[in-house]
This record gives C-alpha cells, sequence and structure tokens, in this order.
C-alpha cells in the first residue's frame, strides 16, 4: 500500500504522549487561515524553493524537461504554471535549494523507520502519530499504517480535523488508540471563514466517536485576533465536558510557520 | 542571617571573583575550577627553579609546593562554612607551559615527527587524570598521611629514588598543614574582630575545624566538607588535579552521625555541601551500584542535589543511572537539570560501563567501582593509573594523510583510501602506545604526583610513584577524536564519486586543495556536504562511524603497551576539536580548512532538519568503543523541548534508551537559543551564565569566541 507524505519527524513531544514519531500525509480538505503546513494543502507533489540556499550553478535550468527554470544575470526564477512535479531539478539541486515535498512511500518502507525508535515508544509510552494534511485524505494508506503499526504493538495516535465521512473515520477506531482531534472554532460561521469547510460533521463525527468509546484528546489551536476569544474556550470546554472518554484537552499556541512555507512554495498568500 | 541569604551571598561573591579573572587574564577554555585571583602584591619566589626556569623531580616539586602553601594567602569569607580558596597551579609555573603540550625534561624526538604527522596528543608528562580515594584521607587526617610518609621514607631508606619521593611527601603534607594553620589563624583573627554574634560563632567554628584537621581526622560532617575542601584545593595547586569520587557515599556515615546525635539539621548539611560544591567544581558520582550491585542512592546524594540545584554556578556531578537504581535520584537529577538549565547533573550509564571494563579482564565487582570521576572519565579511586582524557589522535588528521597519499597515484579510489587510513592509523595508535610507555618510564623523574599518591592504594606500600609502578592497576586511555567528520568524509566521497558518480575524485581532491574557494568548487562542496553521513537516519548511515569504531576497538581494545600497560579505547575529544581543527585542510565531508572537527562521539551539526534526538541516541550508541571508557553524547536541549508536556518523564525515557543501547555518558545543555545567541554577540550581559563545554561546565564569559560560537553550532533547535 502506497501513499503520499510530506515529512517524518522523530522525536516529536508534542503530538501525543511520550516519545513519537509523526508520519505527516498529505493532501487537506481544509483550508485553515493560519495553517502552518500549507505544503499539506495539495495531494500531489510540489516543489519548495529556498532562494537564500541557490548557488546559482544552473544545473535545474539545464535538466528541466518543461523549462520551468531561468537563470538570468544571476536571478533563478521559476515558472510553476509549467511545472509538473517530476522532481529532476530536485535531485540535480546541489545545495537542496530546489526540494520535492510529497515523496510516495509504501507502508513497509515506512515502518522500516517508524521501528527504528520502538524502544523510545516502550520507554516513554511513546508511539505512532499519523498527521497531516488530513491523515483521512488517504484513508486506505491511513488504515494500513496504522494497521501495520499495531501489529507490531506500536502505539497509535491519529491526528485529525475529523473531516471525513462516519464511515471512514469509524474504520480506524480498530487501529487506533488516542484520536488527537482538533476543533479550530465553536462557531458555526467563523469556522467556515477560516477553514472553508463546515464545523457541524466535524462535530457530529466527534459525538459518535466518544460514543463507540473512542479515547479522545481535543485539540485547540489558539489563533491571536481569530478565535482566541473566551466564548470559544468556554465552548470547547462545554464541549469536552459532555465527552466519556476524552483524556485531555490541549489549547495549542500559534506559530507562524507557515507564513515561510508559504514563500517557500512560490505563494505569496493564503488561499 | 538565614543559610537562603549567605548563599545569594557567597553566589554574587563568586560571580564577582569570576569578572576579575577575566579582567586580568581574559578568555580561559576551560572548566572554572573555583580559584580566585592572589592579592596584587603578592610574588611567587619558588626556591628550586633550573636555569631554563621550569623544574623537575621530586625534590624540586616537593620544596617549591611546599613553599607555596606556606606562603599561600589564607582566604576566609566569615559567611562560608569553609576557609580557603586556591589561587595558583604549581604545574603551570614551569617555563614554557602549555596545556596542550606538557613540559617534559627527557628526550623523546625519535616519536615527536609521527606525533607531529598524525596530530596526535601524546600525554607525555601530563598529570594527574585518575582519582583520588578520599576515603584513605577522610580516614588517616593530614596527621595520618604525613606518618604514614615518614613511615615509608623508613622502610625505604636505602632506595634514593624513594628516599626523595616520601622526603617530597612529607614537605607536601607539611605545606599543607602549615596553609590549613594560616587558614584557621585567618578565622580566629576575623572572629575577634567580628561583631555580627552569627558570623563571629561561625568564624569560630570554623577556626576550631581547621586547627583540628591540621593533624586530625575528619568527625562531623562539616570536617568532612572541609577536609575534601582542603584536599581539592591542595591538589589543584599542586597540578590542576579535578577528581572527585562517590561523593554521597563518602558522606554519608558523618550525615548520619550529625543526626543521630542532634547535631545538624537536614538544612545545616545541605549547607554545608553548598559550600564545598561552591569551593571547587570537582567531579562527583551520585548513586550507582556498590561493587555487590546494591544501590548507594542515601538521603546524602538527594542533600547534595537539593544543595547543587540551589548552587547555581559551575558544577560537575554526575548521576549513575542503572536497573536497580532508585528512580527517584534520576528524576530528581533530571529535574534539577531542567530548572536551573546550567547543564549538571550528567547521566552515566552503569551497564555499558560495567560490561565493558569486564572486556579487559576486570570483575564485574571491580567494574562497578568504576566511577564518574572526571571530565569524560571513569576512574577506580586509589586504584587505578590511567592519563584519562589527554591521549588523543586526530583522526581527521590521519584522513588527511591517506587521503593525499591516496590522491597522489594514479587510480585513486575508496577502497584504496580505505585500506591507507587503516595502515596510518594503526601507524598512529602504535606512536600513541609508545609515547604512553615513555611517559610511564620517565613521568616520576618528571613530575611526581605527590598529592595523588597519598590517596591512592600502592605508592606508600611499594615505594613508587602512582606513574612508576604504585598503582594497582594500569589502563592507560587512547580517544580517537574527530569521528564524525571522518566518517562523513568516507560515506560522501563513496556516494558521490564511487555510487553515483557525479563527482571526479581529481575534481573533489582538486577543491579540497583549493579549500573548495573558487565558485565551481562551492558546488562540489555542497554535494559533499548533503551527501549520506552518520545519524542521518537513512540506511547504513551509521555505516562508515561504526567501521571506525571497529577498527578503534580492533587496533587498541584489550591491548597491552610493549612495557605491559592496558590499553582503553574511546571516542572524546575534549575541548580540544578547535586545535585539531586548526592542524586539518578541507576535508571530502565539506568542511574547509581550519574549521573545528566533530565533537566526542557526536554526529556533525545539522545532522537531521528535525534534529531528532533519537536519531542521534541511537547512532552514538552504535559507535561506543566498548571497553568501560566513554563515547559521550553532548547534546544540547532548545527550551522548546523542556517546555514540553512530560518532559522529566520523556527526557528519562530518552537517556534510559540511550544507556540500555550502550551508551555511556550524556552531558547536556539546557539552552534558551535565542539568549545564547545575544549571549555570544555579548557576552558581558550574561556574567552568570553557566554552559557545559564538554564533559566540563564554564561561564560562557570565560570561553572564547571560537568556543563560544562550538556551543552555538550544536544547538539543536526544534521547528515546531
Amino acid at each position: 500500500m502506497q501513499g503520499r507524505i510530506f515529512d517524518i519527524r522523530r522525536f516529536s513531544l508534542h503530538d501525543g504522549p511520550g516519545i513519537r514519531t509523526v508520519v505527516f500525509l498529505k493532501g487537506c480538505p481544509l483550508r485553515c487561515v493560519w495553517c502552518h503546513n500549507p505544503e499539506s494543502w495539495n495531494g500531489g507533489p510540489e516543489l519548495f524553493y529556498d532562494a537564500a540556499k541557490c548557488i546559482g550553478c544552473g544545473r535545474c535550468v539545464q535538466v528541466c524537461p518543461e523549462q520551468c527554470h531561468t537563470l538570468i544575470n544571476g536571478i533563478h526564477n521559476i515558472d510553476r504554471t509549467r511545472c509538473t512535479g517530476c522532481g529532476q531539478c530536485a535531485l540535480e539541486c546541489c545545495s537542496q535549494a530546489l526540494r520535492m515535498v510529497g515523496q510516495t512511500v509504501d507502508v513497509v518502507k515506512l515502518m522500516a523507520e517508524i521501528r527504528q525508535d520502538r524502544i523510545y515508544y516502550e520507554k516513554s509510552g511513546g508511539g505512532l502519530t499519523v498527521s497531516g494534511g488530513e491523515p483521512l485524505a488517504q484513508p486506505e494508506f491511513t488504515r494500513a499504517l496504522l494497521q501495520a503499526a499495531k501489529a507490531e504493538k506500536i502505539q497509535c495516535c491519529l491526528d485529525t480535523s475529523g473531516y471525513a465521512d462516519w464511515e471512514t473515520l469509524a474504520s480506524m477506531m480498530p487501529y487506533t488508540d488516542i484520536f488527537l482531534y482538533d476543533i479550530k472554532e465553536t462557531d458555526s460561521d467563523r469556522h467556515r471563514q477560516y477553514t472553508g469547510v463546515s464545523l457541524e460533521p466535524i462535530l457530529e463525527n466527534l459525538r459518535r466517536l466518544d460514543a463507540a468509546g473512542a479515547t479522545t484528546i481535543i485539540r485547540v489551536p489558539i489563533i491571536p485576533g481569530m478565535n482566541d476569544r473566551s466564548e470559544h474556550r468556554r465552548a470547547v470546554e462545554a464541549i469536552v465536558a459532555q465527552l466519556k472518554h476524552c483524556l485531555k484537552l490541549e489549547f495549542l499556541s500559534y506559530h507562524p510557520l507557515g507564513k515561510s512555507k508559504l514563500k517557500l512554495l512560490g505563494k505569496g498568500t493564503k488561499k | 542571617m538565614s543559610y537562603r541569604e549567605q548563599m545569594n551571598h557567597l553566589r554574587a561573591k563568586k560571580s564577582e571573583q569570576t569578572a576579575a579573572k577575566l579582567r586580568q587574564l581574559d578568555t580561559r577554555n576551560e572548566d572554572d575550577y573555583g580559584w580566585v585571583l592572589p592579592p596584587l602584591d603578592f610574588k611567587v619566589e619558588l626556591p628550586c627553579r633550573d636555569q631554563d626556569g621550569s623544574f623537575f623531580g621530586s625534590h624540586a616539586w616537593g620544596k617549591n609546593f611546599r613553599w607555596l602553601m606556606e606562603h599561600h594567602p589564607p582566604y576566609v569569607d566569615p559567611e562560608d562554612a569553609l576557609a580557603g580558596r586556591w589561587m595558583f597551579m604549581l604545574s603551570r609555573m614551569r617555563l614554557g607551559y602549555k596545556l596542550e603540550l606538557a613540559n617534559f625534561a627527557f628526550d623523546y624526538s625519535n616519536l615527536k615527527s609521527e606525533q607531529l604527522k598524525y596530530d596526535i596528543t601524546c600525554g607525555i608528562g601530563k598529570d594527574a587524570h585518575f582519582a583520588p580515594d578520599y576515603q584513605i584521607g577522610l580516614d588517616c587526617g593530614w596527621g595520618g598521611l604525613l606518618a604514614k610518609a615518614r613511615e615509608a621514607r623508613r622502610k625505604f631508606d636505602a632506595d634514593p629514588i624513594a628516599r626523595e619521593l616520601f622526603d617530597a611527601e612529607i614537605d607536601a603534607v607539611e605545606g599543607i598543614q602549615c596553609w590549613i594553620r594560616h587558614l584557621a589563624e585567618c578565622a580566629e583573627e576575623l572572629s575577634a574582630s567580628e561583631r555580627d554574634p552569627e558570623l563571629k560563632r561561625n568564624l569560630q567554628e570554623m577556626a576550631t575545624i581547621n586547627f583540628k584537621l591540621i593533624h586530625e581526622p575528619p568527625e562531623t560532617l562539616r570536617e568532612a566538607c572541609q577536609w575534601i575542601a582542603h584536599f581539592n584545593m591542595a591538589s589543584r595547586t599542586y597540578n590542576r588535579d579535578g577528581a572527585g569520587g562517590q561523593l554521597d557515599e563518602l558522606l554519608r556515615p558523618y550525615y548520619e552521625c550529625d543526626v543521630a546525635a542532634k547535631r545538624i539539621t537536614d538544612a545545616d548539611a545541605e549547607f554545608y555541601v553548598f559550600c564545598l560544591l561552591l569551593n571547587d567544581p570537582h567531579y562527583y558520582q551520585l548513586g550507582g551500584p556498590d561493587e555487590d550491585g546494591k544501590d548507594q542512592t542515601s538521603r546524602m546524594s538527594y542533600l547534595i542535589l537539593d544543595a547543587a540545584e540551589k548552587l547555581q554556578s559551575s558544577c560537575n556531578l554526575t548521576i549513575r543511572v542503572f536497573d536497580g537504581m532508585d528512580t527517584g535520584l534520576f528524576r530528581r537529577g533530571v529535574e534539577v537539570l531542567l530548572k536551573n538549565k546550567l547543564g549538571y547533573p550528567r547521566f552515566s550509564g552503569d551497564m555499558a560501563l560495567v560490561k565493558g571494563f569486564k572486556r579487559n579482564g576486570y570483575s564485574a565487582e571491580l567494574a562497578r567501582k568504576r566511577i564518574a570521576t572526571g571530565c569524560n572519565w571513569m576512574s577506580l579511586p586509589g586504584l587505578e593509573y590511567t592519563l584519562n582524557d589527554v591521549v588523543k589522535i586526530n583522526l581527521a588528521k590521519v584522513f588527511e594523510v591517506a587521503w593525499n597519499e591516496v590522491s597522489a597515484t594514479s587510480a585513486p579510489d575508496l577502497a584504496k583510501l580505505w585500506k591507507a587510513f587503516c595502515r596510518h592509523f594503526r601507524r598512529a595508535a602504535e606512536v600513541t602506545i609508545a609515547g604512553l610507555d615513555f611517559h610511564l618510564e620517565h613521568q616520576y623523574l618528571n613530575e611526581p604526583e605527590l598529592l595523588l599518591n597519598l590517596l591512592s592504594h600502592g605508592p606508600m606500600e611499594k615505594g613508587l610513584d602512582v606513574s612508576h609502578g604504585g598503582a594497582i592497576y594500569y589502563n592507560m586511555a587512547i580517544d580517537g577524536a574527530g569521528l564524525a567528520t571522518v566518517a562523513d568524509s568516507f560515506a560522501a566521497v563513496e556516494q558521490r564519486i564511487e555510487q553515483e558518480g557525479c563527482l571526479l575524485w581529481s575534481e573533489v581532491a582538486a577543491a579540497i586543495r583549493d579549500d573548495f574557494a573558487l565558485p565551481e568548487e562551492n558546488r562540489i562542496r555542497l554535494l559533499l556536504q548533503n551527501s549520506n553521513h552518520y545519524c542521518s537516519g537513512q540506511e547504513d548511515g551509521n555505516k562508515w562511524a561504526i567501521k571506525l569504531t571497529e577498527l578503534l576497538t580492533e587496533t587498541l581494545g584489550g591491548r597491552l603497551t610493549p612495557g605491559g600497560r592496558k590499553v582503553i579505547p574511546g571516542w572524546f575529544s575534549w575541548a580540544d576539536t578547535i586545535r585539531f581543527g586548526k592542524s586539518v585542510g578541507a576535508m571530502p565531508n565539506g568542511r574547509k580548512a581550519g574549521e573545528p572537527i566533530s565533537h566526542g562521539a557526536n554526529p556533525t551539526p545539522g545532522f537531521r532538519s528535525d534534529g531528532a534526538l533519537t536519531v542521534m541516541s541511537t547512532g552514538i550508541a552504535a559507535v561506543q568503543p566498548g571497553f568501560g571508557n566513554t563515547a559521550p553524547w553532548q547534546l544540547e536541549l532548545d527550551l522548546g523541548i523542556v517546555n514540553s508536556c512530560d518532559c522529566v518523564k520523556n527526557l528519562m525515557a530518552l537517556m534510559s534508551a540511550h544507556f540500555q543501547m550502550g551508551g555511556t555518558l550524556i552531558n547536556i545543555n539546557i539552552v534558551d537559543a535565542k539568549m545564547i545567541l545575544d549571549a555570544h554577540k555579548h557576552p558581558e550581559k550574561y556574567p552568570d551564565l553557566v554552559v557545559r563545554v564538554t564533559g566540563f561546565s564554564a561561564y560562557f564569559t570565560s570561553l572564547s569566541k571560537d568556543f563560544r560560537q562550538l556551543v552555538v553550532n550544536r544547538l539543536i533547535q526544534e521547528k515546531l
């Protein structure tokens, strides 16, 4: 089983209990305006370009079959409309100024890396966290990965926005120890405004997940000037109070990493 | 005045003294050591000097040390529990002294050309770097040690060398006793004029204790702390020796006795230990198994950690982590480390240390007694002579020799390079071993260990200096330095030249000769730099580091010198990464000429974009030489990790896993990246910032710009 990921982060202490390996899947139906992983939105491969690392060697100009790259008077430009995501330029880039984000991996290979930190999971009560993007946007791959980890008795967390069919979400339950469930906003209009999708199916899925006995950690990003309102916090607390299997509620602070990543993707502003 | 106020006063005073040292002497790149500046008008007039300004031999060392102690300005602070601070280092008073190259009165020019060729820090003429058994001194007192020296003098009267040695030992002890008398008199004099009744009583008690300790062994906790401080200061004054011992077990009987007699409270005990730790940052171990495997953790272990938490200065405690330990001590140690963010305590891994030391043919009981008493090193207190941490082979230099040789041939390739490297490394090892034997043959005539002899089992009984057959065991340390630099160089050649063929050997060789100076050579450098490497987490990333470790252990592990002394290999560069780097040109890992080589067993900074500590931990555990000496993990943790949920538990898990996989020692800095970067630019704004440079901790302000940069480069910053 193959899927597309944009990062693997080992020794993560922020995405579930203990020491964890986090696999970030590419593709997300939400467009949160504060998203710190905008490279996760598009499900396909994308080109990162870091101008500060470019030494102007011109290898990318030579190898690009679509002539996306130009180097004029030492200035490197990319015509992203022509880019097919073949990745030839990134392979040739010695300074790693060009990098393809979104590699296709199979579960067996991924498990080989995840397994390497087993001793740390065991000592700390940690394990694997599948995150994104939205992992439920690649349901078969996510399920296969969780299933493979579970088979090796590695504790599994699924970090999700909850925006998916109930059947898809429910199919993850046998292989997921803890759902790290995000609530971005509790006001319906604002939720649509900030994320591009409606709130109701997310809350309904959460209710059903809890009713089915799934353990959750509710995670709420607090974004200055957007959802840092006391009524939002109270509303979240009220939702959590209704849950029977919620381990804890985590308010997450905002970090502006997304802005620099948008620049690397050649996007000046968020969609 | 409360203990809290006294501690604040003592800390502030140490801060002032550190600033004064910096003003007078500039940056030092060494441990803090706890010494203070002598009065400006004090003149050192050693009685024994050769025409060239140096001195050697037992007689000269004994007389000079005696003069120094008899004339040593007394230092008494009415708010301290202990009297004294040390001010001089006799070993550095010889003309031509250099930290990296010790004075030596005997010619070894036959070895020098190859020592230079491979950039070997040979250890010839180096002193200390093995551990005393404080118990001998605590049991005997200075009077008892003097009696032992006199008895040995009588016993070996027929042996002129032993006679000279024990005359010098008598000079040393009598010099120390004179200095302690001066301390006692100073405290007595100050008490006479002191108006504050509590300080007056403190000074009187200090005077009484010091008068007593001139001859008698200590009986109370405060006396034991004072005795240890006396020895430490005297031993520092002699030759910088900073080795410590199992401090909790050394102090426990006195503490228990005082408590049973209702003489002291825990607050008193904590204050005495605070003063001992402030007096000098010697290397002490806490916890760990006794020789039968039973946990040594006691109430005293916790009190020492409590005192260390309040110290907030340079400190070198190590907690020994093992399966049967009181995990509360481990937890408490991590809490102090995270709270103070001053690089202490450190943590050592019992399992691999014991298993490794046994491979040299020793019992598990003896291996458990080999404890953390130095910068990166373990030693058997009072039983062993080692030259720990002062004998090193610069592997980057060995690589350079092999690279140049192979590059000059008509068809250079990786196999030839590895073969040449192995041959040159083995030759470098032979030259180093020859240096060890030469040192052991002559050092007693050059610089006898007058202070450490007193607390060793053997010299008094055998009539021999500890460096010359007086010790029970000889386990001579040889460390390799530059592991990651060399491993990554091999890996880059393998990937870019041999496997991918995207670079030619000739163009890499030319770029290295040019130090990657030409614009097109920058591309070559980046390709080399971005190839697979040690601790990348990729398949085969650790392959070359493991191969180098196998070479090190095959060549040195279990080896005897021609003189019959055991050799123990390790990976440790100490703070020599800068000096070693300066002697090596550009390397195929993209390192430019003169840049520092890699540190200890650590990967090159920037080894992974996520800085995954699990990958680093697994990599370092895989390159342990495994003979009882260390390949330490120097770990810089950013506040992002420290502030994460369950950080104590997760750090304990990380370290336990590292030790379970074979790790031996972990040195940790907790750093606020923003603050350390600012401190690098403006060190004067952070006079009290203490960092763990390698095995030792130091004030950031006391480090040169190069060294500060080294610490900054190692920072691991969480990106999210």
